[in-house]
């Protein structure tokens, strides 16, 4: 790797850790759905400091470089999220359904007092 | 005794076709019936319509699809103390004349969910080449999966009894439910039968399921079906 390489991304990935974290910090992400990015961030700036701990795993598991073994574990990372993503979408959209039904069986109910209330006041 | 019966009417854009079918249901002299449309959240004037037929109606704010919309008649049905829920669809295709058969099993007690067939007696719309091929191919896989005999399982003209309310209060599938509800309810051992019913073409407007859409359809509905399978079954469901 060489050093502009690595200056690149040390610079990217505490780039993206402050933009994360003044997020949080501004309410503009809840911190129970940055934790994830903010592991994944904290794993890119340690290797990209210290570019020997790829080397390890690098050549133990086989990879042509330690670089490659860095976006591996980046995109591993990133899906890990996406999926999380999607189990948290799952959730949502189960609960939007019920509250839609609550509202719409909440909205005849209302009704039929209205009506209970109009026809009290004529009589 | 007296059982408290409702029938719900999930409807989408359906202005047109709510009449007839209101019209139809009313006319029926036994048993008698509630009648619940459900609006799921139609862009024409379902909703007016409903007024003006003087008709209960539940106006869900968001657009839930077939599955959501009616979870929300069973929800009331439940909640209501109901003993039989009717669903049927919202164009027109199931003809009221049949409701009577239709419960008729429940009354027996000999079943607890009751599916209306076009292919018992094979008469009225029977729709099309590929639409049938379809319908037998997840009858096919629902016998093959459940061991259930069913000749129409994409039927929306169904009936059951409160202790399948209760169970759909807490669980409805959501997009293409039909087949799906039938492998649901043989897991939990409940007792479905099928009674012979003619449909008829939908009069206006268009299906909710376009032909771009059957591939989806058929891969969504086949795979719900298959991984039903691994869910756990429950012993004290049905009798």
């Amino acid at each position: 790797m060489t050093l502009k390489l690595q200056l690149l991304l040390i610079a990217f990935s505490i780039f993206s850790l402050l933009i994360l974290v003044r997020m949080v910090v501004r309410y503009r992400l809840e911190l129970k759905y940055s934790l994830l990015w903010l592991l994944l961030s904290g794993i890119l700036i340690l290797l990209s400091i210290f570019p020997n701990i790829p080397y390890v795993f690098t050549y133990w598991l086989g990879f042509e470089k330690p670089v490659n073994f860095i976006f591996f574990v980046g995109v591993m990372l990133s899906m890990a999220i996406i999926f999380s993503l999607t189990i948290s979408l799952s959730r949502i959209s189960g609960k939007i359904t019920s509250l839609s039904q609550e509202i719409g069986l909440l909205k005849l109910e209302l009704q039929a007092i209205k009506e209970q209330k109009e026809s009290d006041g004529t009589n | 005794m007296i059982m408290k019966i409702l029938v719900i009417v999930p409807a989408y854009n359906e202005e047109d076709n709510l009449g007839d079918l209101v019209h139809n249901l009313r006319s029926l002299k036994e048993p008698s019936i509630d009648i619940l449309v459900i609006n799921d959240c139609s862009t024409d004037g379902t909703l007016r319509r409903c007024r003006e037929l003087g008709v209960q109606v539940i106006d869900l704010p968001c657009n839930l699809g077939i599955g959501g919309a009616v979870q929300t008649g069973y929800k009331y049905a439940w909640k209501h103390g109901y003993d039989i829920a009717i669903q049927v669809d919202g164009d027109g295709q199931h003809k009221a004349e049949y409701i009577p058969a239709l419960i008729e099993p429940i009354l027996q007690n000999e079943a607890d969910f009751v599916i209306g067939s076009r292919y018992i007696v094979k008469q009225g719309f029977q729709s099309s080449a590929v639409r049938r091929a379809g319908i037998r191919y997840f009858s096919l896989l629902i016998g093959l999966v459940t061991g259930q005999a069913v000749t129409d399982p994409t039927s929306g003209f169904r009936a059951c009894n409160s202790k399948i309310l209760k169970k759909f209060n807490e669980y409805y599938p959501k997009d293409y439910p039909e087949p799906e509800t039938i492998v649901l309810l043989k897991r939990h051992r409940y007792r479905i039968s099928e009674v012979p019913v003619m449909m008829q073409e939908r009069l206006n407007g268009v299906s909710s399921i376009s032909p771009l859409k059957s591939a989806y359809y058929l891969t969504k509905v086949s795979l719900a079906i298959i991984i039903d399978v691994f869910r756990r079954k429950t012993v004290n469901g049905g009798s």
